[in-house]
């Protein structure tokens, strides 16, 4: 963890580096896909032509950016892992099953988790070493990871919010 | 309201392979000719079993089609919704692909699952399941029958002996009926998102794994039911389904996210000492947002996220050709109105949710922001760079 922190402080210094350079961080001047610029005529807004924010609200907290790195990966893995070993752990009353599920769960999943009845989960252990999949997702925001699970595998999908937050699980699926 | 005339109860034996089972159908028949319109979900569903029994409706056939009539009917004789039909396609498709099984009795319970010592008598029940007429053999999960997969030791099957619970599970009236109450029984049914619906009744392993039925379940409507179904929503609630995008994309992929709106707030106002991070843009609640460009859903909260309101949704439309990440963000829409979950595709133009009020604002409007290289910029001039003018 501590590596990870130390090398997206970097990167958060060099972006703000790279942002500074430009003056403004926020002026638009790094538009992206690059089109010939056109003379672009920008509307003016009209705040009595119906809803708009409120009060504006305290802008974006300090997030860190997220990038993919062997640290990234394993973490997303080792929390698949730990995530399906209390899934699987159904020697538990319901309740205390949810309660060991919860903490691998993104808190938008919990009520969808919540349905399962543990009764119906078919399945015993991990029996094998999980993988990335890293076929078409190309955001670091998001892993899946297949997990061998008794005779067939299991795909758990997971989030993270920032460079520096925990992965949380929001899907499982089979195959 | 699609409109119905002529309507006449009649009981139509089916063609084959309906015939070949023996099967009888009582069914509405209704004139359709006037009626162009789509079903929305929360009107009744109507069947008319076509004179023309389908050979395949996606990819379905035979007993499985006749298995969705079955399931079809027994909403609308119980003048249920076409929402509530839709739900119970969705079920049957994943439980058992719409066919009729049989257990075999071949599973083997987790050694450590509170339910393992208890398994050998399920398992006799389970197995009494081949002494009856069925459209194939499953392995079995648990003791799982039918159509629905519904399991004798949960009451699924009712109170009789365990010969009579099993032939009510393997019998796809019985079923779909025994469905359809445990799914009324749910407390805002009609409220959940489709697929939700169908799990809160389920109570799978799997919560999500009904969600990509839609289609399929819509196709099979279309095909023996008058209903015509043609965008449901994939895990919207409202009425009658998702909006087809009609703006139009430029060649760089971008799309309008609000049509018909009103703009209302600009990036970089200073009010109260804090920077607007996004542009407002006003339009009737309920007005459909459309996914900018092609991307993955990287966030959906209906939660206060980063100091933007509830519900947000990011979309996370890779790098571009600098290597910084290009991202949208949507927000103060209410949960009903957000029609996405984390991880899942989009293109451009798709209805991914509803214009609301939700939290911090004045009025209906999408709160949009453009990041680039994770840091707000001006949405409307990026926008207009990429051909979209606001």
């Amino acid at each position: 963890m501590r590596n990870r922190n130390l090398s997206i402080t970097a990167l958060t210094a060099a972006l703000l580096l790279t942002a500074c350079a430009n003056g403004d961080p926020l002026a638009p001047d790094t538009v992206e896909p690059t089109p010939p610029a056109p003379t672009v005529t920008t509307p003016t807004p009209d705040p009595t032509g119906g809803g708009r924010d409120d009060i504006v609200e305290p802008p974006t907290s300090t997030a860190a950016p997220a990038t993919w790195d062997a640290q990234a990966e394993q973490d997303a893995i080792e929390t698949a892992i730990a995530f399906l070993q209390a899934y699987l752990d159904t020697s538990q009353p319901e309740a205390q099953w949810l309660d060991g599920i919860r903490p691998y769960l993104h808190p938008e999943e919990l009520a969808a988790f919540s349905t399962i009845d543990p009764m119906n989960i078919p399945y015993g252990a991990v029996t094998g070493e999980p993988q990335r999949v890293t076929d078409d997702i190309d955001t670091p925001y998001l892993a899946v990871v297949a997990v061998p699970v008794d005779d067939t595998a299991l795909r758990v999908t997971l989030a993270r919010d920032d460079g520096a937050a925990p992965w949380l699980v929001v899907e499982l699926a089979q195959g | 309201m699609p409109q119905r005339s002529s309507i006449a109860i009649v009981v139509v034996a089916l063609a084959a392979p309906a015939l070949l089972l023996g099967l009888l159908f009582a069914v509405v028949l209704i004139d359709d000719s006037d009626s162009a319109s789509a079903a929305c979900l929360d009107d009744p569903v109507e069947v008319a079993l076509p004179e023309d029994w389908p050979d395949d409706v996606a990819g379905f056939t035979g007993a499985q089609l006749v298995n969705a009539g079955h399931i079809i009917t027994v909403a609308a004789d119980r003048d249920l919704s076409t929402r509530a039909a839709t739900i119970a396609l969705m079920t049957a498709i994943t439980e058992s692909g719409l066919r009729n099984l049989a257990n075999a009795g071949e599973f083997t319970p987790p050694p450590g699952s509170r339910w393992a010592q208890e398994w050998p008598s399920w398992r006799q029940v389970a197995m009494l399941s081949l002494d009856y007429p069925n459209d194939g053999v499953a392995p079995g999960d648990w003791d799982s029958i039918g159509l629905f997969q519904q399991r004798p030791s949960q009451g699924w099957g009712g109170d009789g002996t365990p010969e009579q619970q099993v032939q009510n599970l393997l019998n796809p009236e019985y079923a779909a009926a025994a469905f359809y109450d445990a799914l009324l029984a749910v407390s805002g049914w009609e409220q959940l998102p489709l697929g939700a619906a169908a799990q809160a009744v389920q109570r799978s392993a799997f919560p999500d794994a009904y969600d990509d039925k839609v289609d399929d379940a819509t196709a099979l409507l279309d095909a023996l039911s008058t209903a015509g179904l043609d965008d449901l929503p994939g895990t919207g609630t409202l009425g009658c389904g998702l909006a087809t995008y009609d703006g139009t994309v430029s060649t760089d992929g971008w799309a309008q996210p609000v049509i018909g709106s009103t703009y209302t707030s600009a990036f970089g106002t200073i009010r109260a000492g804090y920077t607007h991070m996004g542009s407002d843009f006003a339009a009737p609640a309920g007005t459909p947002i459309f996914a900018a460009a092609d991307g993955v859903v990287a966030h959906v909260s209906c939660s206060a996220w980063r100091g933007r309101s509830p519900c947000n949704i990011l979309i996370d439309h890779g790098l571009n050709t600098d290597d910084q990440r290009v991202q949208t963000l949507y927000v103060h829409m209410y949960p009903n109105g957000v029609h996405v979950d984390v991880g899942d595709r989009v293109t451009a133009g798709d209805h991914i949710a509803d214009v609301g009020s939700n939290g911090n604002s004045t009025g209906p409007h999408l709160h949009l922001e453009v990041w680039i290289g994770e840091q707000p910029i001006d949405a409307v001039p990026f926008l207009a760079g990429v051909g979209i003018t606001m």
